[in-house]
C-alpha cells in the first residue's frame, strides 16, 4: 500500500490462493483457530493474513495517482467503519449483558473491508460511470 | 473542474484506452476524469494537454465549486 514497497502484480493471485487455501481449511475442519494447543490454527491464521496482505500490496496494472488515492481513501475509510463496527458491537454487548457481541472483528476484518472498498471503488464506480454514459468509448 | 477531454478524443478519433496509453495512466483513471470523479495533477494535466497538443486551460476549467 505504500507505493516504494509495492508487491508484483502477480502476488494478488499467491495471495488469493492463501487465502481461499486458510479459510478453506477452516470451513472444512471446524477446528478453532485460537486453540493454543493447535499450532495450525497459527500457521492457517498466519497464511489468512499474509494471503491478505499480497492482495492488498499488489500493484495493479497501472499504478497510477488515481489508484494511489483510491488506496489512501480505502484506507481512510476502513479504518473509520473498522472503529464504527468495533464500538457498535461492544455497545450491543453492554446494553445486551451478551458477551458473544464483542467484537471479534481484527486486522484481517480491517484489510477485507479495504479490500472491498478499493475495488469497488477501482471497477463497479468505473463499470457504473461507463453504463450511464453508454456512448463513451 | 470542467474538461473537454471526451470533445478532444472524439476530434482525434480515440479511444479512452488508447489516449490512457499515451500519457502512462489506466482507463479507469482517463474515464474518471472525463466523468469529473477525479481532479488529475498538474503533471498529468500538463501531459494530457500536451498530447493533444492544446494549452492546458483549453482542456481544463474551473467550475463555480472550485
Amino acid at each position: 500500500m505504500i507505493p516504494n514497497l509495492m508487491l508484483p502484480r502477480y502476488f494478488k493471485w499467491f495471495g488469493l490462493l492463501l487465502v481461499i487455501a486458510g479459510f478453506g481449511y477452516s470451513a472444512v475442519y471446524r477446528h478453532s483457530l485460537d486453540d493454543v494447543a493447535f499450532i495450525g490454527g497459527l500457521w492457517i491464521q498466519t497464511a489468512i493474513l499474509a494471503g491478505l496482505l499480497m492482495i492488498a500490496g499488489a500493484k495493479e496494472k497501472t499504478e497510477d495517482e488515481m489508484i494511489r488515492h483510491i488506496r489512501l481513501t480505502s484506507l481512510q475509510w476502513s479504518v473509520f467503519l473498522m472503529i464504527l463496527l468495533r464500538l457498535g458491537f461492544k455497545t450491543v454487548a453492554f446494553l445486551t449483558r451478551e458477551v458473544s457481541w464483542l467484537p471479534h472483528i481484527q486486522i484481517n476484518g480491517l484489510l477485507m473491508i479495504y479490500l472491498v472498498l478499493f475495488y469497488y471503488q477501482l471497477y463497479v464506480k468505473d463499470y457504473l460511470a461507463s453504463i450511464n454514459k453508454p456512448h463513451e468509448a | 473542474m470542467k474538461n473537454s477531454i471526451k470533445v478532444e478524443r472524439a476530434r482525434k478519433n480515440i479511444t479512452q484506452e488508447e489516449l490512457a496509453q499515451k500519457v502512462n495512466v489506466s482507463r479507469q483513471t482517463i474515464n474518471a476524469i472525463e466523468t469529473r470523479r477525479f481532479v488529475p495533477s498538474t503533471v498529468l494535466a500538463l501531459k494530457i494537454a500536451q498530447f493533444f497538443a492544446l494549452p492546458v486551460e483549453h482542456i481544463f476549467e474551473l467550475d463555480d465549486k472550485d
